[in-house]
């Protein structure tokens, strides 16, 4: 049996599997103790599967506190974590993946082989992240779920022009000051990150099934605005926000 | 209040935020985390020289010193006129906060640098400057400085076909030779220019050894001593430079190994001491920077003067055509070009992948970033685009993504 921990800036997550079959899963905000949290999550899904300790062969960290988790037999990027999930999840046919997370969001082409072809991410700044969302969500008085929800209702979403979270939430604040309907600012700002996710999309083949994991696969209506902006299909993977883990596992 | 006094006072309060107290302290620290990685032991006469030069004695010189921005500006023209030639593209990042009072917040962080230091009185010694009107916030450049500092501008235009310029570029040279003979009351002629051009050629021989020893055993002389030789030579007497980087390639030579880590070819915005961050980051994640095409070291140093005709104007057509004609910068060099210069390096030396390193702000480098990916892809060179800025606060993100490059780099190995 091996694990897989995957500790992001905003959730760390934990899967254990058997074989490629996942017997345990575990997840807890990342707070200011990544490796405590780590820790903690790891020991709770081992108490889910009901195993011991070193029944464990391998444990394998990725995310962005990978090389802080000092029980790990060996670190593995969450770039190349997601790429190897998603194709073994696709049936092992080649694939473009798009994985939103709390603080970055990466585009990975993989081959036939399961290979990393290429791959996109976000430069420093927020945007076209689920942090970017999140804090949205919090001018709105919400949370992203709740956001995402927000946006399923919208009847005029609104155009936001800046995704700098800076420039945004002056403009989300100025909007409902202007007695703006929350549910079209959401619907704008789901689709102002679609926007910067269906470009990067542009820059792989499109002839490939694309695939979606990440936290950010969770926020409702964020598919649909991608899959409109740039006019293909997405199906989003089982479990997405344990993907990156359960690459980590399974490499 | 006249211009003058305004400036004055200005200058005053920019130097009382920021000058003496923090940049040097700051990049001695810096200068000495890198020497503690140095493996050669004659490497030691360059962190010295930078030491020295950061706490501005350096420029306590006998000879007058001309202090000069890109490769277009011919270094041979200033030392045959017996002229000390600085070069003064900086990546600093207090200076480029303290610039930001001079030049705004959106504008490329080498200009901000070089405003800070000049407003933050650190290249008080200076005689003259001499900026190219290279790309448009250079020009502007000497705007800002020019209350401050002589400026001689430089403008030998942005097209690179030598055909079609090599007379107006002769007679830009000979306007610059001219005027500095006139303003230093030197009289030089072609054999102080041809011996100015055996000392450039004899740094470019000794430059390409170390090149040549870095591509193929990058390990031989680690990235930091390779960028901290480059840094050095901006300011350094030249012949003292050969000198030194000759003894460093000697020891060198004997710390060659083989190693199996992915080789990268480092292309775009130069590399400057103190902001190292690209090299230190790609050296964490398990990169071997096999070699680079940047206008501070690949670009300045690689093409000798090749005089075929050793008359004073067969010797300042010889050299526009190895400064401008042979220039890397995308101001001049059109992006076929670049992609070809790319493609045969990394066939060249044999590399695995390119990283393009785009300092924000530097537009002609950012523009062409999505053309040349495609272009690559097309040749099936890994190509990965960085784009970041002085601030390390990045740092993080950048180690993800050079990891997973590696990462990306080794599976396609196998």
């Amino acid at each position: 049996m091996k694990a897989g921990i995957d500790i992001g800036s905003v959730m760390t997550k934990c899967v254990i599997v058997e074989g490629n079959r996942v017997i345990a899963k575990t997840i807890s905000r990342s707070g200011p103790m990544p490796e405590k949290i780590a820790e903690n999550i790891l020991q709770q899904a081992l108490k889910n599967a009901g195993i011991e300790f070193s029944q464990l062969e391998k444990i394998v960290s990725t995310g962005y506190g990978r090389h802080i988790f000092s029980l790990n037999h060996k670190t593995v990027t969450e770039v190349s974590a997601a790429a190897k999930a998603s194709f073994y999840l696709s049936g092992e046919k080649p694939c473009l993946v798009i994985d939103v997370g709390g603080q970055d969001t990466k585009t990975i082409e993989v081959d036939r082989r399961g290979e990393v072809v290429d791959f996109l991410m976000n430069d420093k700044c927020a945007a076209g992240t689920g942090r970017f969302l999140e804090m949205m969500a919090t001018v709105l008085e919400t949370d992203i779920y709740g956001l995402g929800k927000l946006a399923l209702s919208a009847t005029k979403p609104v155009v936001i022009n800046s995704t700098c979270s800076v420039f945004a939430e002056s403009e989300v604040v100025s909007l409902l000051a202007h007695n703006e309907r929350k549910e079209n600012i959401a619907a704008g700002l789901l689709n102002a990150i679609a926007a910067r996710i269906a470009t990067m999309m542009s820059h792989f083949h499109k002839d490939v099934p694309v695939v979606f994991c990440g936290g950010g696969a969770n926020i409702p209506g964020l598919k649909e605005s991608i899959e409109k902006i740039s006019g293909r299909q997405i199906h989003i993977l089982e479990n997405p926000q344990f993907v990156v883990a359960f690459g980590a596992a399974i490499s | 209040m006249t211009q003058k006094k305004f400036l004055d006072n200005f200058r005053d309060e920019i130097q009382k935020g920021f000058v003496s107290d923090r940049i040097s302290p700051n990049n001695i620290a810096e200068l000495q985390k890198y020497k503690r990685k140095s493996e050669i032991p004659s490497m030691e006469n360059f962190y010295e020289a930078i030491e020295n030069f950061e706490n501005k004695k350096t420029f306590e010189l006998e000879k007058p010193s001309v202090g000069y921005f890109c490769n277009i500006v011919p270094e041979e023209i200033i030392l045959a006129c017996d002229l000390h030639p600085v070069r003064l593209c900086c990546e600093d990042q207090v200076c480029a906060q303290a610039g930001e009072e001079i030049a705004p917040g959106d504008i490329c962080c080498v200009i901000k640098s070089i405003c800070g230091k000049f407003y933050g009185r650190l290249y008080e010694n200076l005689n003259l400057v001499i900026i190219p009107g290279t790309c448009d916030p250079k020009t502007k450049l000497a705007e800002l400085i020019s209350p401050l500092k002589e400026i001689y501008f430089l403008d030998p235009g942005r097209d690179s076909d030598y055909l079609e310029n090599a007379a107006i570029w002769e007679s830009r040279y000979t306007e610059l030779f001219d005027f500095l003979k006139k303003r230093f009351h030197k009289n030089p002629g072609r054999t102080q220019l041809i011996s100015a051009c055996h000392k450039t050629n004899k740094r470019t021989e000794i430059f390409r050894k170390i090149y040549q020893l870095r591509t193929d055993y990058p390990d031989s002389i680690n990235v930091f001593d390779y960028y901290i030789m480059i840094y050095a030579s901006f300011f350094m007497e030249i012949e003292l430079w050969n000198d030194f980087a000759e003894k460093v390639y000697s020891q060198a030579l004997e710390k060659k190994k083989t190693q199996n880590k992915p080789r990268i070819l480092l292309v775009g915005t130069p590399v400057i001491f103190p902001n190292f961050k690209i090299i230190d980051v790609l050296e964490q994640s398990g990169l071997a920077m096999a070699t680079d095409i940047q206008c501070t070291s690949f670009g300045r140093f690689f093409n000798p003067v090749e005089i075929d005709e050793d008359t004073e104007s067969g010797i300042i057509r010889a050299l526009a055509l190895k400064n401008i004609a042979g220039s890397i910068c995308p101001c001049l060099l059109n992006l076929e070009k670049m992609a070809n210069l790319i493609i045969d390096t990394v066939n060249q030396y044999n590399l695995d992948g390119v990283i393009y390193y785009n300092l924000r702000l530097c537009q002609v480098f950012e523009i062409q970033t999505a053309i040349l990916r495609q272009i690559l892809k097309q040749r099936n060179i890994p190509f990965i685009s960085i784009k970041t800025d002085l601030g390390k606060e990045d740092t993080g993100q950048l180690k993800t993504r050079l990891e997973a490059f590696r990462e990306m780099l080794e599976s396609h190995r196998k």
